[in-house]
């Protein structure tokens, strides 16, 4: 098991270690990096101070090392400057980063809890008006972009009933606590239907598969109580499924949550990187774009962690 | 998902069914249920949408980007009061027709399927057949950059190439193209490992057979069945992800139309104007409900090993 959770943590930081490269080299396709400072038909830059600039930023060297400079730079914390203000990024992105921890945590508690839940009642009830309901709210889950149901959402519940405002500026991160609940309501559902209606889908099937098993049958037959078979006995395996695809699903949870921050312009890290590209404020995007890997390659990781304390196999061998 | 609603009902279903409100409760079921097993239906959907689309200049009455004209802005769908039958489905908000917009804008989500489902498709496969077939170094070097690419945030990387590169149909399918490959790779991988142990590709070999010839001759076809159920289940993706891009600005740009960008146009007159984005809602959803319901119906035909996807 050690081996298996070190070789995990490896695995993780080479995947790091390519997020940066690949990032770094997108970075570099636009060839003079110091050529989105000076826009055209913008403030004169001698040829002097851009020499020095270049200096500064080793733009100087070859871009081989040019990386080395710049990862060094970003694992002491130091992701440059903002292109339009001078502020470092690592500040702006610190003052953003709470909002999507709480965004994308509350969504994604909500979509593992009620996706899980509902994938097992919809397996157990197959063939009812329930497991109907539930696949047909998954299918609608996977299918809808999240920008039209979060439009839809705010034309239904903001602008024609009024039950919640209509964007959360100016109440995330203030001290009425209702308001800020109300307002964040939207946002959180809309973002947490994709991800669960993922994993309705990965439970359903994997559930109906360990009731078909031996063991479950075994079960029955000795006289457990039913619902203790399945959420005790048939739960734990069916479990594996969902937690190796979660990858995935976290990979459409990120894009589905900067969509939402677009949607709802909630103050966040997405936002953020939104705004930036509107600017060409490369390594604003750059800084964000890095904070979201190591979110998911953490998410991933602990969804191996949890693999392994979900399935005895990995930890014995 | 439907394999299961093909095998026997249980004892608790048949009651269920006898009940006669519950049977009526059903009703909407059994279209449910008919719809997933015969999918005909979205194989007919998505074959309108594709016709619809590469007709869209014989059939569009109007220009889809330069026909603005501001004493029509926001006209509703000709069954809501002040329609017309000349913009059936409305106008947006400088006055274009939104029927030929849709048209238009369908030829580009089809267009993403075709070029970014193919490319991804032939990388994907090739990395996943690779992998399986050679083993050693090759495979282990491909599997760890799959998960890597796991861990990239796409989205992000967009925005990043949005900076460096613009925007353009081009940039568009390559952006598209780096998230299409990944999905392949695994599940052809897998199946290759279980293809190159068999008797007949051990007799190919005897026969002489280069390592080149047994894994295109030999070897892709068995795997053409996943590949291909794979394709149709990742391409309902892909136009949802070009949807976002356009939707987010970083997509294809303006003033072609897309039924991404369509749907941001209309952001602003929900109130007002709900038809501006609704209509290309709708669009990008039955595309993708039609593509997802064929996938998974092929799938249960031909591979229902890739059930868990």
């Amino acid at each position: 098991m050690q081996r298996f959770i070190l070789r995990r943590i490896f695995a993780s930081l080479i995947a790091m270690f390519l997020v940066t490269i690949i990032v770094f080299s997108l970075s570099r396709l636009v060839g003079d990096p110091l050529a989105m400072l000076v826009s055209e038909g913008g403030y004169g830059i001698s040829e002097s101070a851009l020499d020095i600039q270049r200096k500064k930023l080793h733009l100087d060297k070859p871009v081989p090392l040019q990386y080395v400079f710049w990862l060094s730079d970003v694992v002491r914390g130091d992701l440059g400057h903002d292109l339009s203000d001078g502020f470092p990024v690592t500040h702006k992105i610190r003052e953003k980063i709470s909002p999507t921890v709480q965004l994308g945590v509350s969504a994604w508690l909500i979509a593992t809890v009620s996706g899980l839940f509902f994938g097992v009642v919809s397996a157990v009830k197959r063939g009812t008006l329930i497991d109907y309901g539930v696949r047909l709210f998954a299918n609608l889950g996977i299918t809808l972009p999240a920008f039209y149901v979060a439009i839809m959402a705010i034309l239904i519940f903001a602008v024609t009933l009024e039950w919640v405002p209509v964007t959360v500026i100016g109440t995330i991160g203030s001290d009425d606590p209702t308001a800020q609940f109300k307002a964040m309501i939207l946002p959180v559902l809309t973002l947490a239907w994709g991800a669960s209606a993922g994993y309705m889908r990965l439970m359903r099937s994997a559930m109906l598969e360990v009731l078909d098993s031996e063991y479950i049958k075994l079960a029955r037959a000795k006289g457990v109580d039913g619902a203790k078979v399945i959420w005790m006995h048939a739960l734990r395996n069916s479990l594996i499924v969902p937690i190796t695809v979660s990858a995935l699903l976290l990979w459409n949870f990120v894009t589905g949550t900067v969509v939402i921050e677009a949607v709802f312009a909630w103050p966040g890290l997405g936002l953020l990187a939104l705004e930036a590209v509107v600017n060409n404020n490369l390594n604003l995007v750059v800084g964000t774009t890095l904070v979201f890997g190591a979110i998911l390659i953490t998410a991933n990781f602990t969804a191996d962690v949890l693999y392994v304390l979900v399935d005895p196999r990995i930890r014995l061998s | 998902m439907a394999i299961n609603a093909q095998t026997e009902p249980r004892a608790g279903e048949q009651a269920v069914a006898s009940d006669p409100l519950r049977s009526t409760l059903r009703a909407p079921l059994v279209v449910y249920e008919f719809l997933k097993r015969y999918p005909i239906i979205w194989a007919t959907i998505f074959t309108i949408l594709v016709i619809l689309a590469v007709f869209a200049p014989v059939i569009a009455a109007h220009d889809p980007i330069r026909d603005a004209d501001f004493t029509r802005v926001r006209n509703p769908p000709v069954w809501l009061e002040g329609g017309t039958s000349e913009f059936w489905l409305g106008t947006d908000q400088v006055g274009r027709d939104l029927w030929s917009r849709l048209l238009y804008g369908g030829r580009v989500s089809l267009m993403v399927i075709a070029v970014a489902v193919t490319s991804g498709m032939i990388i994907g496969t090739t990395l996943g057949l690779a992998a399986g077939f050679l083993g050693g170094v090759v495979d282990e070097i491909v599997m760890r950059l799959v998960d890597a690419w796991i861990a990239l945030p796409f989205i992000m990387l967009a925005l990043v190439i949005k900076i460096v590169l613009g925007t353009s149909l081009t940039i568009m399918f390559f952006v598209l193209i780096l998230i299409s490959w990944v999905g392949f790779v695994r599940p052809v991988r897998g199946e290759v490992l279980s293809l190159r142990e068999r008797d007949y590709v051990y007799a190919a070999r005897v026969a002489g057979a280069s390592g080149l010839r047994i894994a295109f001759r030999h070897i892709l076809p068995g795997v053409s069945s996943t590949v291909i159920v794979l394709a149709t289940l990742g391409a309902g993706g892909m136009v949802l992800t070009e949807s976002v891009l356009s939707y987010l600005g970083v997509g294809i740009p303006q003033p072609t139309p897309t039924w991404g960008n369509m749907v941001s146009d209309g952001r602003d007159y929900l109130d007002t104007a709900w038809w501006i984005s609704t209509m290309p809602g709708i669009a990008i959803f039955l595309l993708v409900l039609s593509l997802n319901f064929i996938g998974d119906w092929l799938r249960d035909r031909w591979d229902p090993k890739l059930r868990q996807l």
